[in-house]
């Protein structure tokens, strides 16, 4: 397979996707069923609730952008553009710029957007920890 | 006899009368015809005459569209660049274009072009030397040098010169760039260009500092500090985890 930037980074939201997308859940999956095994299963719902949601915005928006990233900036370089250049269809193209100011953070939106949920993902995993220490055993009635 | 003289000349004058009627009759209605616009047929000479002073451009309209057209580059005006341009247009940057080289297609992709080039300046100056336009028809062939300084927020201080030859054409009322190649003679900068969004990145490889290129430089130094922050935290609530189960379980 022969990659070249930004393009790569549609393999690398692929990759990313699987092992924190799917294997991430499959890992969380296997955290909370132990727990509840071991009759662990009452806990704060909304903390629950928040975890998953949290988390599957922030993987699938962080993958997401990758790949739009890849795609849009991918598409300048195969079409006989410069690498270079395609980083200036990433930034007007994906998102609009919110500021006229090339030394604005907000000058080139797909960083921020990308940074924005991978912080959602990474939440996510503290609302998770924060849920499990939530998580008691069921009172017998 | 006088009275039959007196009655054919009467005959006379009332064919004469009748005729100039009927011909007043077609004149007028001929003319109501033609002033109201009705008549499809307007004759060949109308028409031609009609066509060459609505479609054809004005004398030295393309001179002056080539002046705004530079203009707008140096006032760093991507949005009024990206209006010279249609969706066939077929940009070529060639020669030591100091990493833009490429091909690109329509506005979309001068906007990229011109705005990775002119979009990311903080100051720009440019000469335009050796200036040569033709017209033949609605097609004119343009012709000029560039010499190029300026202030770039990614590459710091640059200097070029280019060979530009664009193909206009005059349509729509109003010259349009079909092709626009730029072959660069010369490209220097401070800095180097680097295939990423972060410029920092090609900085720190060449052992220069990260800030000498403005744009990304807050997210290039605070992301670490960010990124530690983020996993130191949870780290410690995964240790605090296992300590409170550690514990139960001792108990």
């Amino acid at each position: 397979m022969e990659t070249s930037w930004p393009g790569t980074w549609l393999l690398v939201a692929f990759v990313i996707f699987v092992t924190v997308g799917i294997f991430g859940a499959l890992g969380w999956w296997q955290v909370y069923s132990r727990k509840a095994s071991s009759g662990a299963t009452e806990g704060n719902t909304g903390l629950l609730w928040l975890h998953l949601i949290l988390f599957e915005v922030g993987v699938l928006g962080a993958t997401a952008m990758m790949a739009a990233i890849g795609y849009v900036g991918g598409n300048v370089v195969a079409t006989g553009g410069s690498p270079i250049v395609s980083a200036e269809a990433v930034r007007t193209q994906i998102i609009p710029p919110l500021s006229s100011d090339p030394n604005s953070v907000f000058f080139d939106m797909p960083p921020v957007i990308e940074a924005v949920f991978i912080g959602l993902s990474l939440l996510s995993q503290l609302v998770g920890f924060i849920a499990l220490l939530t998580l008691k055993k069921t009172k017998a009635s | 006899v006088h009275r039959e003289g007196t009655t054919v000349r009467v005959a006379v004058s009332g064919t004469v009368i009748a005729l100039a009627v009927v011909v007043i009759v077609i004149v007028v209605g001929a003319g109501a015809y033609f002033a109201l616009g009705v008549g499809k047929s307007t004759g060949s000479s109308t028409t031609t005459s009609t066509s060459n002073t609505q479609g054809g451009p004005p004398a030295g309209s393309l001179n002056a569209s080539v002046r705004a057209f530079i203009t707008a580059f140096n006032n760093r005006d991507v949005t009024t660049i990206k209006t010279y341009f249609t969706g066939t247009s077929a940009i070529a940057w060639s020669g030591a274009a100091g990493g833009l080289q490429g091909t690109y297609t329509g506005p979309d992709g001068a906007g990229i072009i011109y705005g990775t080039s002119v979009g990311h300046t903080s100051a720009l100056s440019s000469t335009t030397t050796n200036l040569h336009i033709a017209t033949a028809g609605t097609t004119g062939t343009v012709g000029f040098r560039l010499n190029i300084t300026g202030t770039s927020n990614v590459v710091g201080p640059f200097n070029s010169t280019a060979d530009i030859s664009q193909v206009w054409v005059y349509q729509g009322g109003a010259w349009t760039i079909q092709t626009d190649d730029w072959n660069y003679l010369s490209f220097s900068s401070n800095n180097p260009s680097t295939a990423t969004v972060f410029p920092q990145w090609g900085l720190t490889i060449n052992g220069k500092s990260p800030s000498l290129a403005g744009e990304h430089v807050l997210e290039w130094n605070v992301a670490p500090y960010l990124a530690v922050g983020v996993y130191a935290t949870i780290l410690a609530l995964g240790l605090a985890l296992i300590w409170v189960r550690v514990r139960k379980q001792k108990q």
